[in-house]
Order: C-alpha cells, then structure tokens, then sequence
C-alpha cells in the first residue's frame, strides 16, 4: 500500500523542465496573434504562453513571475522595467501598434454606433480596465469620462467575453481579438467598427527580454523572428499597423 | 501533452500533495484542539477557520508579499531550494494547504472529541501504551473523520480559485490548475472547451460529495461535519 502510495506520488513528480522553453508573457489583446506566430516559428524551441493584462502581467513580473519574454500593450510599462535591471537593456523594441476598436449590435452603420456612444444613448458599454490594460486607458479617453453605463473587464479578452455572452450592447476592445473572435468561434452576428487613430493616445506595444532569460538563446531567437518581415505581415493581418514609431 | 490533460493532473497532483500534507498537519492539531484547555486555543480555532470567512484575496495579498523574492521568507526559501517561490507549484501548494486547513481539522477535531475517554483509560490501566492505544482503538474509530477531512481536504484543493490565480500566476504545466485553466477558456472565449472543464468539474464534485453522504449516512453522526 505504501509502496503504491510512493509511486503514485513520484509519477506525480514534475517532468524535467526542457531548457528550450520560452516563457511569454503576453498581453490578453496579443494572445491570439502570438498562438499563430508560434505555429509560424521555425524552431525547435517551444514557446509557453501566459497571458493576462498588461498591467497584471507588470505585476507579476516585479513579483518574480518566471517569464523570459514580456509582450505588452504599451511602452511604459516594457520602458520601466528595463530601468529598473528586471529587463535586459536594449532588448525593447515595438512590435505592433494597437487599433481600438468598437463592436456594436447586428447591423448598426459604425458612424451611427459611434454617436450612440458618445451621446450616453448605449445602455452598456464594456472596456478593459483602464487602469491595467492599454487598451482600457485608449477606451476612456475615446467615451471622455467612464460613467455606471461601462462595465470593465480585466482586460480585452474579458470586456469582449461580456460582449459575445449578450451581456453589453458595446465593447471597446482591441481589433485584433475581435478579428479572432470573428474568424474562429461561431461569433454572434455583430459590427465591427476600427476607429480612427487619431482619436486616442498611440497604443505602442512593445516587447522586452527578461533579466532572467538574459541566457535564452531560443527566447532572442523568437524576438528576431517577432521582428522579421514575414512575422510583421502577419501581425498586420490581425488588427495592427505596421509603423516605425 | 494536450493543455487540459496537463491542467487535470496539476490540479490532481496538487490536491493530493496538500490532501497528505493537510493530514500530516492537521491530526495533531486538530487532536490538540479537541483535548487542550490552553487559554489560547480559542485564538489558534479562530486562526484555523479564518479562510472560511475571509476573501481569497486577502489571504493571496499577503501570500503573494511573503513569496516574493524580494522577502525574507522568499530568499530562505531560494537559499534553502535554489529555485524561487513566488508563481511556483510549491506557492500553490504552501497556499492550499492554509486554505483548506478548516476543511480538514474540522471533522478530525469532532471526530476526537467524541472519542470514548474511558475506552482510552481502560485500555492504558490494562498496559497499552500510547502508541498501542493510537493505532488500536483511536485510529479505527476516527476513522471517518479521516475520510470526511481527506475528501473534503482534497476537493476543495480542486475548487481553488481566487489564491491560485493570485499566487499562481496562470502558467500552463505549473500554476496552470483546472479552476484557471476555465478561466482562461472563457477569457479567450473558447466557449466549448470552456463547456468541457466546467462540466466535468460539475460532475466530479457531484460524485466526490455524493460519495462522502452516502458513507455518512451509514453512520449516526448525520452531519458533513462529524
């Protein structure tokens, strides 16, 4: 009975960890575009994917979270951990600039559902958080004050998720997952409306090799391929500009 | 490995780990608290049941201080392992096992309680000792209160949330549990395979309590809770 009880608890035992792995932590807006980048990566390396909001993500790394790549959805947060050593100098570079855009009901004309939201005629609208997600800070600045008709959600995926359950008439969200959501799932019929640039802060999305993966030879192997023309066609293809900053 | 195989048996693994750690930890504790008349046992009860009223998230804000790599018990622990607590699977382990303390020392604390004092005396005037005493008449009489506390142990280990996703950290293959494994489904609104893990959670935990009634109702105690 013990002796059982001793090998059920080593078949639990870790398997060995692979030194090839990459750990990315990526920003909920890119998961999507980064699950394609992955299949597209000629490499024997594998990458292992985490992700949650920008801001979340920052948290976690300044706590010790183990990730050798950070994917953000801004440059701030990329910026200061390369100032403070946790990330390795000169390894930041921007990668994608973000769209915002509007998902509305079936059939609503975007210039209408544009002033729907503006002039307090949508009953619920969901965003990021603002407060951790880039994209939650570009979907306030666009309705110019957060008021009890938007819901937040922890980040892009999530304030869509409220959006393709029924449960808001709108969400302010990345292009890039709603493109995701579109082409994939079996989405309920909705508008999808990119917005004008112009109209919120550029959403720099910049990616940064961590302090503890300074070694990983697959992990600046994947920020070269992040870089390569090939990679930066696809990443178009989702829902981002492809501009030099 | 397919991602959800690899979110069960973590889940499996860390439930089973924090189930023989909860009752290693908890028999003594629970045997103390049903026997001492120490002025502080009512402090210590009152330490034990605290993740039953308060929210996961305060108990993941000071695991996540005291894990950090920056902290005192953070460098122990790397000086003692070499590799880092905070966002590990010994994180999620440490974590489950104060979480689900109550689960276990509850029933093994009535389960003693109600033991048969004058059995033990007897059986001590007729030349037992105590480890006679513990493995004859003590352990085959509690022995569902063992049962109740490793069931209930372990299936709360299962449906752990707002500390794993606090301390853990959503990494696939080591923080990466069921509960979270959901979450992220819904997150990237992969609704079925959402549907899947959600369900077979349903039905595991249907089969798990259904299990521990039934054994329960064999017995005159009537309550989950001894």
């Amino acid at each position: 009975m013990y002796r059982r009880l001793a090998i059920l608890l080593f078949l639990l035992l870790p398997p060995a960890a692979e030194a090839t792995q990459v750990h990315v932590a990526v920003a909920s807006n890119f998961r999507p575009t980064l699950e394609l980048l992955a299949k597209e990566w000629q490499s024997n390396h594998q990458l292992l994917i985490s992700s949650a909001s920008t801001g979340v993500l920052y948290a976690q790394i300044v706590h010790g979270a183990p990730y050798s790549l950070f994917l953000a959805a801004d440059d701030k947060r990329p910026i200061e951990l390369e100032q403070s050593g946790t990330g390795v100098n000169g390894s930041r570079f921007t990668y994608a600039r973000g769209i915002l855009a509007l998902a509305a009901p079936s059939g609503t004309h975007c210039k209408l559902a544009m002033q729907l939201i503006a002039n307090a005629a949508a009953r619920s609208i969901s965003i990021a958080n603002p407060a951790t997600a880039p994209f939650g800070q570009a979907a306030a600045q666009i309705l110019g004050e957060v008021d009890d008709r938007v819901v937040k959600g922890e980040n892009v995926a999530q304030a869509l998720h409220m959006f393709a359950s029924g449960n808001t008439q709108y969400s302010l969200t990345a292009l890039s997952v709603l493109k995701h959501w579109q082409y994939t799932s079996e989405p309920i019929p909705a508008s999808i409306c990119p917005l004008d640039t112009s109209l919120y802060a550029p959403i720099w999305q910049q990616a940064v090799l961590l302090d503890r993966a300074k070694d990983n030879v697959a992990a600046k192997e994947f920020l070269v391929f992040l870089q390569s023309s090939h990679a930066q066609s696809l990443i178009e293809q989702a829902g981002y500009l492809r501009e030099p900053m | 490995m397919n991602p959800d195989l690899t979110a069960i048996i973590l889940t499996l693994k860390l439930a089973t780990i924090t189930t023989v750690i909860l009752i290693l930890v908890g028999t003594p504790l629970a045997w103390w608290l049903a026997h001492s008349q120490h002025r502080l046992r009512s402090v210590a009860e009152a330490f034990i049941a605290l993740p039953l009223v308060l929210p996961p998230t305060v108990i993941g804000f000071y695991l996540l201080i005291v894990f950090a790599p920056s902290s005192l018990p953070g460098q122990w622990w790397q000086g003692l392992t070499g590799t880092q607590l905070a966002f590990s699977f010994s994180a999620l382990v440490i974590g489950s096992v104060i979480y689900s303390l109550p689960f276990a020392v509850q029933p093994l604390k009535n389960t003693f309680a109600q033991l048969p004092h004058n059995l033990l005396e007897a059986a001590a005037t007729m030349g037992c000792n105590r480890w006679d005493r513990i493995r004859n008449i003590i352990f085959p009489l509690s022995k569902r209160g063992f049962i109740t506390a490793a069931t209930l142990g372990f299936a709360h280990t299962v449906g752990e949330f707002g500390i794993v996703l606090m301390i853990g950290g959503n990494i696939p293959g080591e923080t990466q549990v069921l509960s979270i494994a959901l979450y992220d489904k819904v997150e990237t609104l992969d609704y079925s395979g959402a549907h899947w893990l959600a369900a077979g959670l349903v039905i595991f935990s249907l089969i798990v309590l259904s299990a521990l009634y039934a054994s329960q109702r064999n017995t005159r105690e009537g309550s989950l809770w001894g």
